[in-house]
């Protein structure tokens, strides 16, 4: 293995013992010499590329060019911090708008467009003041689940639900138990009002 | 700015706002952090690339150093390292590119060098290196042109000096076979 000694021996991976012995092998041995000094002439083709001339002018404007290219950093980096702000500030007045400008129910003009389930309503509610009549009212407040449960039956909302009811409904009605109001509830939709 | 001024006392000055002491560093030092870049790279413009992006990171950096090591071994090491990162931005770029990629020692159009016969001699050359592993092309690098001990590329890349041992003599095995094939 005389090349890879070679090797290891010009990079300084021989201990002492070993680069004496290899030394010893060189003087004795021309193949081997030929072959050391074909590496070495190699290895020094690279060293003496080392001393090239070239342009002085580039050395000497690294400098001010690395200076140029500073001072656009500096006023560039200012930039995205103003422009996160401006977008922070954008996000939260559009938010701001969406809020103040969200429209309020109206109620009264939600119950009189919902006149496509007047006339169900009305004869629904004919129906169910007759049924009333026979309940006993209780001490428990329940409009709203009357209120609730008759709305989702004729799709209506609960406000204008409460627009027609008003106007046909007695007030014990508004005063009957859950029980009550679930067999009232059952009552109505086997009388199939829908 | 008198050149007999030590590296400390220059870092010392740039602390204390002198940015004519960086000035003089970057002088100083300027060749090295070139040449070093340019034997990596094998091109002209990656090397320039390359040495702006040193001179960004000792300038913002130079506050902080504490002369752990000396100014040269520092000042290599991120040259180093920045060289490295270089050339595997480079590598990702030509596996991600659609285009093929001319070689990169042939992209030359803006050498620096002015003698054709020593620029046709160092493209030579460079073609060699660049057919080595990185590590090993870094390490052989550094103890032919800067004649660096084993010890001080430990310093400057962290490196054991083992490995370093081992990645210098498969470099210039590598290098032999190589050189014998081209002539």
């Amino acid at each position: 293995m005389n090349r890879d000694d070679i090797f290891r021996f010009l990079g300084g991976l021989m201990s002492d013992e070993e680069k004496i012995s290899f030394e010893e092998r060189l003087n004795k041995s021309p193949m081997l010499q030929k072959e050391f000094n074909d590496v070495k002439n190699i290895l020094r083709e690279f060293k003496e590329n080392d001393s090239i001339e070239v342009k002085e002018d580039y050395f000497n404007n690294i400098l001010p060019r690395f200076r140029e290219k500073l001072e656009k950093k500096k006023s560039f980096t200012l930039v995205p911090k103003y422009a996160a702000g401006f977008a922070i500030v954008i996000l939260l007045a559009l938010t701001a708008i969406f809020i103040l400008n969200e429209k309020e129910v109206d109620e009264s003009a939600i119950a009189v467009n919902d006149e496509y389930n007047y006339e169900a309503v009305d004869d629904y509610l004919k129906s169910y003041s007759t049924l009333s009549s026979t309940i006993i009212s209780d001490s428990i407040y329940n409009e709203d689940v009357i209120d609730s449960l008759i709305a989702d039956e004729l799709n209506l909302q609960e406000h204008s639900l409460e627009y027609a009811v008003s106007s046909y409904l007695p007030a014990e009605v508004y005063s009957y138990s859950n029980e009550e109001a679930e067999i009232i509830y059952h009552e109505l939709l086997n009388k199939k009002i829908l | 700015m008198s050149f007999t001024e030590t590296d400390f006392e220059l870092v010392e000055k740039f602390n204390s706002g002198s940015e004519k002491a960086f000035n003089e560093i970057v002088k100083r030092h300027r060749q090295k952090i070139y040449w070093h870049a340019r034997r990596m790279t094998a091109n002209h413009l990656d090397a320039d690339e390359i040495v702006q992006e040193v001179l960004l990171v000792l300038y913002k950096k130079l506050g902080g150093f504490k002369f752990k090591s000396s100014l040269y071994t520092w000042i290599y090491s991120i040259t180093a390292t920045r060289s490295i990162n270089f050339i595997k931005r480079r590598k990702l770029k030509e596996i991600f590119s659609f285009e093929d990629q001319p070689d990169a020692a042939l992209k030359n159009d803006d050498d620096i060098i002015e003698s054709i016969e020593q620029r046709e001699k160092l493209l030579r050359l460079e073609k060699v290196l660049q057919k080595l592993p990185v590590k090993q092309r870094e390490v052989f690098i550094m103890r032919m042109y800067d004649a660096l001990s084993y010890e001080e590329i430990s310093r400057i890349t962290g490196k054991s000096v083992g490995g370093l041992k081992a990645n210098y003599f498969h470099a210039i095995k590598k290098i032999t076979e190589l050189m014998k094939e081209n002539e």
